[in-house]
């Protein structure tokens, strides 16, 4: 292996990617429009939810309770109802997304200290929507009561307080959780994208043919192209990175080397499989084809948008051969939970099989002829 | 071996799946010589130059190319070769230095060999002008040059051209032989293939090649000479018609056109003649004019594969 050989390729890949306009756009603009649209899809909060309000205590701690509701700022105002049968037509008819029904002796029972019993109901079409306003509900629900509580009982003279906490993400912010798995999403996608042309745009032009005839090995012409891909797909990451922090505050509560490491551990594995892809491919055609094959089942299996613990038993051990699923607890563990290798070193193991798996795959099926 | 040799080639074969591409060829290719390879599309031209460079694998035979084995000793053989593929196959987004220069990297071509070969290069390729341009910008012609020169770039004892003159326009041919024959000079062997046969009368040696297999392989004049036909050449109107009942005549082996003109091959000049002239006239046919000519490399050719069959 000589990197006199090595460096000519590399070079030549910089030249035709910043020559590229087009491509190159599309390798920055795109991780960028999926952080804006996931970013603010997945919402920091969700806000402006209907909230149909069925009071039958009518009483000052019901109009309290829902006041409590209304300036948190999630909720707005729904139809004021007088039956459960009613708030369900209502969530029915769309008019509201959630009601809250508070019965009659609600009133008496918070001012003698007892029990009171509120209940909350949630349209669960879309549960990524209803899990935020369940946990907004439960979460204004209990900051109030415990207000009231302290109030009421604190003058008996016997001060209690009851603090509910939410761990690791307090504002159950969906940014918070999507936006550091989506730098993995968006390493595995545009790595894979970019090495999966890199020998095939050879083939596809001829140039293939003059190469095999030069004395460049095919480690070094690899090498030589993955350099820049690498690269080119570390900048995104990056960008990303940045974008999370100035756009979103994303918190890094881990070690940011930890992180920067493990995204170059990862970084192998979609070189990895581009690089096969790029090998028993013929044409973009197929290339492209293949490249979605591993890029959909990463989306959908690596428990980035679906929990994998409430997936069907076959489906979860399924999901061990997606190289992304390791790659996620890692990102969102250093970023939310501030966790490091004690924790971690598991998925890194997982990440170096599917690494050497991948690139050992791919160099076997790479040959210095056309056939 | 044979040292004066540049290639030689025994049972080379290639086969896909069921298809046979080439069928155990033998070559000799003395150095120094401008060889030509030459057959219609389809003939195993493509094949046999792939597997002399090592681009595809043999499935049978052997050769040695510029005194090394092209299968044991095959990354260093390609120190000392130079193929253009048939494919204008150079990087159409890098300007025409850049490719020069990206070649000359790979082959690790010293800085002093580089000052002085790169301006010759481009020189007589004539791209001086157009060093800044992307190649995929070049018209046809200079893509052919530029890729040439890329083959060169390292100086190369033998050249394989895999049709380097398709799709180029006539001057542009011309004036690529006339490169072809400076190579020469500097001592490099030259083993071109070709569909145009009047560019194999060029060639210093030819060899036919149909079917996967070599019917003959010599300096086209002696091929000319050998031909046991006559060619009369024929002007007539209308010509398809002429043709159709050329075929008929006595001693008629076979017709074909050539633009204008038909060449007529008899095994019997003076019967077909004889009945050539009156034949046509009676059937309507204007006899512009009937004369002997000295076979084309084509009329040879024609006759070879017709034998064969």
């Amino acid at each position: 292996m000589r990197a006199s050989r090595i460096w000519p390729i590399a070079r030549k890949e910089f030249i035709q990617m910043f020559r590229d306009r087009r491509t190159l756009i599309f390798i920055l603009m795109t991780p960028l429009i999926q952080l804006l649209v996931i970013g603010y899809a997945t919402g920091g909060q969700i806000v402006n939810i209907s909230l149909a309000v069925v009071d039958q205590s009518h009483s000052p701690d019901s109009r309290a309770l829902v006041q409590a509701y209304l300036a948190s700022g999630q909720f707005v105002q729904g139809p004021q109802l007088d039956s459960l049968a009613q708030a369900k037509v209502a969530i029915d008819d769309s008019q509201a997304k959630a009601a809250i029904i508070i019965p009659p002796g609600f009133g008496r029972s918070v001012g003698t200290g007892q029990p009171a019993e509120v209940s909350f109901l949630v349209d669960g079409t879309e549960p990524n929507t209803a899990s935020t306003i369940i946990a907004a509900s439960q979460l204004i629900g209990q900051a109030h009561s415990a207000q009231v509580r302290a109030q009421t009982i604190g003058a008996r003279g016997s001060a209690f307080d009851i603090r509910t906490r939410v761990l690791y993400n307090p504002e159950l912010s969906g940014t918070n959780y999507q936006i550091p798995a989506l730098i993995g999403l968006i390493l595995q996608l545009t790595t894979i994208n970019l090495t999966a042309e890199a020998i095939v745009r050879e083939r596809e032009t001829g140039t293939m043919e003059q190469l095999i005839v030069t004395p460049i090995r095919p480690i070094e012409l690899i090498i030589g192209k993955l350099m820049p891909y690498a690269l080119a797909s570390l900048t995104t990451a990056l960008l990303v990175f940045i974008a999370g922090q100035l756009l979103f505050q994303v918190p890094v509560n881990g070690n940011v080397l930890l992180l920067f490491a493990f995204m170059l551990l990862f970084l192998l594995v979609p070189l990895g499989i581009g690089l096969w892809i790029s090998a028993v491919s013929q044409s973009f055609r197929q290339a492209q084809a293949l490249t979605l094959l591993f890029i959909l089942p990463g989306f959908l299996l690596s428990g980035q948008f679906f929990p994998i613990e409430s997936m069907p038993v076959v489906l979860r051990y399924i999901t061990y051969l997606v190289p992304l699923r390791y790659f996620l607890p890692v990102l969102r563990g250093i970023f939310l939970k501030g966790i490091g290798l004690p924790e971690l070193w598991p998925q890194g193991i997982g990440l170096v099989f599917w690494a050497t798996f991948f690139l050992y795959l791919a160099s076997s099926r790479f040959k210095k002829t056309l056939g | 071996m044979d040292a004066s040799l540049a290639i030689e080639a025994t049972g080379l074969r290639r086969v896909f799946g069921e298809r046979i591409a080439v069928d155990g060829i033998d070559l000799r290719v003395p150095r120094g010589q401008i060889y030509g390879l030459i057959g219609p599309d389809g003939a195993g031209k493509t094949t046999t130059i792939r597997m002399l460079c090592g681009v595809i694998e043999l499935s049978g035979g052997g050769a040695r190319v510029a005194g090394l084995d092209i299968v044991r000793e095959r990354e260093a053989m390609k120190e000392r070769i130079g193929y253009m593929s048939q494919r204008f196959s150079l990087y159409p987004d890098l300007t025409v230095i850049e490719n020069l220069r990206f070649f000359a990297d790979l082959f690790a071509v010293t800085r002093q060999q580089r000052a002085a070969l790169i301006p010759y290069l481009l020189e007589f390729s004539g791209l001086t002008d157009f060093q800044q341009r992307l190649a995929g910008l070049l018209s046809g012609g200079m893509k052919q040059k530029l890729a040439l020169a890329c083959t060169l770039i390292h100086r190369p004892e033998v050249l394989f051209l895999d049709e380097p003159t398709t799709g180029v326009d006539p001057v542009a041919r011309r004036e690529f032989w006339r490169i072809l024959y400076g190579l020469l000079k500097q001592g490099v062997t030259v083993f071109v293939s070709t569909p145009y046969m009047d560019e194999a009368a060029r060639c210093q040696t030819i060899a036919f090649m149909s079917e996967g297999r070599i019917l003959a392989a010599a300096d086209p004049r002696e091929l000319q000479r050998g031909l046991p036909e006559t060619v009369i050449e024929l002007a007539a109107r209308p010509l398809e018609l002429a043709r159709t009942l050329a075929r008929a005549m006595p001693g008629v082996s076979s017709v074909q056109a050539f633009g204008t003109l038909l060449h007529v091959l008899t095994a019997d000049p003076q019967a077909t003649e004889a009945a050539l002239g009156p034949g046509l006239r009676a059937a309507g046919v204007e006899v512009l004019s009937i004369a002997r000519t000295l076979p084309s490399v084509e009329d040879v050719f024609i006759a070879m594969t017709e034998k064969k069959v």
